[in-house]
């Protein structure tokens, strides 16, 4: 007569196998850190916009080494967030950090940031020192 | 019990004359009198967004006003301008006259008041 043992921890790992599978087809858009930040630049800025919806400027921190931008702040629940009754909950809230490389080197102290509708828009001129010269060629 | 609320099975469907949709994250709250949802919708002001409530279903959408950035090269892109979309099932006992709502920093807020035979009531038990 042929036993089989049932093996828990054997089907479990078969089962997170099909959910490895099941999810992988899904990854095409993958996970994103918060906030979801769009940068743009040009020759003498860069700008850059996050996505913080419900976060207070006072919440917000945001510092500069060179070109990197660091974003650290909370999102903070509000009192009638508590409690009971709470039906469904998907919404995230709590402490985020985040640091974004800059395509150059920029201005800590002409940095200007504004909250707005729940976005972050924050305009970062470059450099002096990190701006293209022309240098000039001279006949020898 | 008419408090009970469904994320509608349709609510992925998108209207296709505008940007794709998103599904923007909600928290729902029975707070006796009322149903209270908030919905992350960033870069949605006021004018912006169209709550209704149909035969149960409660529809939020808003428009997410592009970013306009001319003489700018995109470097990080993770989020489009987007429209957000979402339907709710609130069943008929939402007095549909007295909704309030409210968008600030990009969080809609909405308060849905129950009507008076839906709401819980005490009931007192006096001694025989």
């Amino acid at each position: 007569m042929m036993t089989t043992t049932w093996d828990p921890l054997a089907d479990i790992g078969r089962i997170g196998e099909q959910l490895d599978r099941l999810f992988s087809g899904a990854s095409s858009s993958p996970a994103l850190e918060f906030p979801a930040i769009n940068v743009w630049a040009n020759e003498n800025e860069v700008l850059l916009t996050a996505d913080l919806p419900g976060v207070q400027p006072a919440d917000l921190e945001l510092t500069v080494n060179r070109n990197i931008l660091t974003l650290k702040g909370a999102r903070v629940s509000e009192p009638a967030g508590e409690g009971q009754g709470l039906l469904r909950q998907e919404r995230l809230f709590g402490r985020f950090e985040r640091s974004v490389e800059l395509p150059f080197v920029v201005d800590g102290e002409k940095i200007h940031a504004s909250l707005a509708h729940g976005i972050l828009k924050v305009t970062l001129p470059r450099a002096e020192a990190d701006k293209p010269r022309r240098i000039s060629v001279q006949a020898g | 019990m008419s408090t009970s609320l469904q994320t509608h099975e349709s609510q992925t469907a998108q209207r296709m004359s505008e940007a794709p949709a998103v599904i923007p994250r909600a928290d729902v709250r029975d707070a006796g009198e009322a149903l209270e949802v908030q919905l992350d919708m960033p870069g949605v002001s006021e004018g912006a967004i169209e709550v209704s409530l149909e035969a149960g279903t409660l529809t939020v959408h808003g428009t997410r006003s592009a970013e306009p950035m001319e003489g700018y090269r995109p470097v990080l892109q993770e989020y489009e301008p987007v429209s957000y979309h979402r339907v709710f099932k609130v069943g008929s006992e939402i007095d549909a006259e007295k909704i309030e709502a409210r968008v600030k920093q990009g969080v809609l807020s909405l308060r849905l008041p129950k009507a008076t035979t839906a709401r819980p009531r005490r009931i007192a038990v006096s001694a025989a």
